[in-house]
């Protein structure tokens, strides 16, 4: 478990001094894919590099399984980095060594048997899907199979827990996404809790159960994916969150709604999970005398749970869309009335 | 053939006390100049020891001693050499100046070598939990090699030059021999003969550090 309390930092840039973390506090639980996200300057990879403290805090204190690291001392550290793997998004590997030295390098300078590092850097090169590149170069390899050798080196210790700091955002969609996969099978299959710093969404969307916003040094909001997904609170995750799920009606439908007289109500649904297969619109169709129309929709599913948005228009008697709107109250749908 | 109005052993002997005071000066320049770039490299502000005292203070160490003329540096320390050689006259006398001028040089060449390497792979080394050490045998050294190679190259260039005058404490050299013998004799055909040969001496020692560094860095 790692527990973040009340940290903050300042650094000084230009003479002026900026807080790059203001007393934030998180927790992310073992087994989760924690992910961190914020635009450039928000301090979530200072944040992430408290973890394993290459930056230390000026106040408040960080703890990794117990031990508190934000007190410990560069040879006390050492064996607690072990238990912490890295990687980057410019990956840092040593260019004039082999992959197969890359990743044996952290178990050669934990003084670990020859024999056994040998075995152990051959599994991790078959278990990354680059057995046949042992002895290439880094620079004679792809973006995405140096990620996966960066994820090798990191796994060599037998680390717990993994920190990723914007580790695919040098990486073309689809290398992107078949790393997002490898990471989510290395927290499967080799339980191992992954924080993910990242500015973009959908390695949230695809991967994480649990995430953190943050801005200007804070954190402005956390929870489940699926819950923060479904009801962003600040204006700042609505906006991270309508990248991956449009809830705008087109541009060019709501002219035509504009200039439209007749008297109609424009309500937004989300339903999550089990509300997804329920016939909504069958059952206020047949129960109450309104025209639907259904404007827009969306699904998408996040940590494998399904989450539709929709805007419908009804229109008819003011008073029966009045009763809609008490439907969906009384079968706890989150619904909201929009005006053009 | 032409004559160069001295025996030719005297050429020889010129070109081995080149050859002798350059390789041993750049033995002994290069290991104190790499300890202190790498000094330099960590105590620096944003370097993984930080430590304002030493950076400040070797630093400035550094700076004076690069700027004192090689000429007068070698008269100035004639007290040390003295101390530490026994005579302040001689080839071997020679070397004390040589590297005193040399160190802070490479110390200066290797320093901006390892500043090239890539801040992200120290980082790297760090959260994988290497000590101070192996993080300059592992990742420091491997990483500037090429840079490295260069920075040794152009020093020993630069050394070659810096014996030319250490006629001045009868240093001899092939340097000396030009001057005492070619200039100071009008003797135009030996001045050109050892203009000719410091020449192919830089290209080789140029050459061989290109291939070296090349090597270094490509598979």
């Amino acid at each position: 478990m790692i527990s973040i309390e009340k940290v903050s930092k300042k650094f000084t840039s230009r003479g002026q001094e900026v807080k790059a973390l203001d007393e934030v506090s998180l927790t992310i639980n073992d087994g989760d894919i924690f992910g961190i996200i914020g635009f450039s300057g928000a301090g979530k990879s200072t944040l992430l590099r408290m973890i394993n403290a290459l930056e230390k805090p000026e106040s408040g204190s960080v703890t990794v399984n117990n031990v508190e690291v934000s007190s410990l001392s560069y040879r006390a550290l050492r064996p607690v980095r072990h238990e912490i793997g890295m990687i980057f998004q410019q990956f840092n590997l040593l260019n004039t060594r082999t992959v197969y030295e890359n990743i044996a390098l952290p178990c050669i300078m934990a003084h670990q048997n020859r024999q056994e590092v040998k075995r152990k850097v051959s599994d991790l090169l078959s278990y990354v899907g680059l057995a046949d590149k042992a002895q290439s170069y880094p620079d004679q390899l792809s973006g995405g199979q140096k990620q996966r050798v960066g994820i090798a080196r990191a796994l060599a210790t037998s680390p717990s827990i993994l920190l990723c700091d914007e580790a695919t955002s040098a990486l073309d969609p689809d290398t992107s996404s078949s790393i997002l996969q490898l990471l989510r099978k290395i927290n499967r299959e080799l339980e191992i809790t992954i924080v993910f710093v990242t500015h973009d969404i959908n390695v949230i969307k695809k991967i994480c159960n649990k995430v953190a916003v943050m801005e200007s040094g804070r954190v402005i909001e956390q929870g489940d994916v699926v819950e923060v997904f479904s009801n962003p609170q600040h204006a700042l995750t609505r906006k991270f969150v309508a990248t991956v799920i449009p809830e705008d009606i087109p541009e060019n439908l709501q002219k035509t709604l504009k200039a439209e007289t007749a008297p109609c109500s424009l309500i937004k649904i989300r339903l999550a999970d089990r509300q997804t297969t329920r016939p909504l619109i069958w059952e206020i169709n047949k129960r109450f005398d309104v025209c639907s129309n259904v404007l827009f929709a969306s699904v998408t599913e996040i940590g494998g749970i399904v989450l539709s948005v929709m805007i419908i228009r009804y229109s008819g008697d003011p008073e029966v869309i009045k009763k809609v709107k008490d439907f969906f109250t009384k079968n706890s749908i989150d619904w909201q009335e929009l005006t053009l | 053939m032409i004559d160069l109005g001295v025996p030719p052993q005297l050429l020889l002997v010129a070109a081995e006390q080149t050859v002798y005071m350059v390789a041993v000066s750049l033995l002994i320049g290069s290991v104190l100049g790499l300890v202190m770039a790498i000094t330099l490299v960590l105590t620096n502000k944003d370097g993984i020891l930080p430590n304002r005292l030493v950076f400040v203070s070797l630093n400035s160490v550094v700076n004076i001693i690069r700027s004192i003329p090689f000429i007068i540096l070698m008269v100035f320390i004639m007290p040390l050499t003295k101390a530490l050689i026994g005579t302040r006259i001689g080839t071997t006398a020679a070397l004390v100046p040589l590297v005193v001028f040399i160190a802070p040089y490479l110390a200066r060449l290797f320093e901006n070598s390892f500043l090239e390497v890539d801040r992200g792979i120290i980082e790297a080394a760090q959260a994988m939990g290497a000590s101070y050490v192996q993080i300059i045998w592992h990742f420091l050294l491997p990483e500037a090699k090429g840079s490295l190679i260069l920075s040794v190259t152009i020093g020993t260039i630069g050394l070659i030059g810096a014996t030319a005058m250490a006629g001045a404490v009868g240093g001899g050299g092939v340097g000396d021999l030009a001057l005492t013998y070619g200039y100071e004799r009008m003797n135009f055909p030996l001045m050109f003969v050892t203009v000719v040969v410091l020449i192919i001496f830089v290209q080789l020692i140029q050459s061989l550090g290109n291939y070296l560094a090349f090597r270094s860095r490509n598979h």
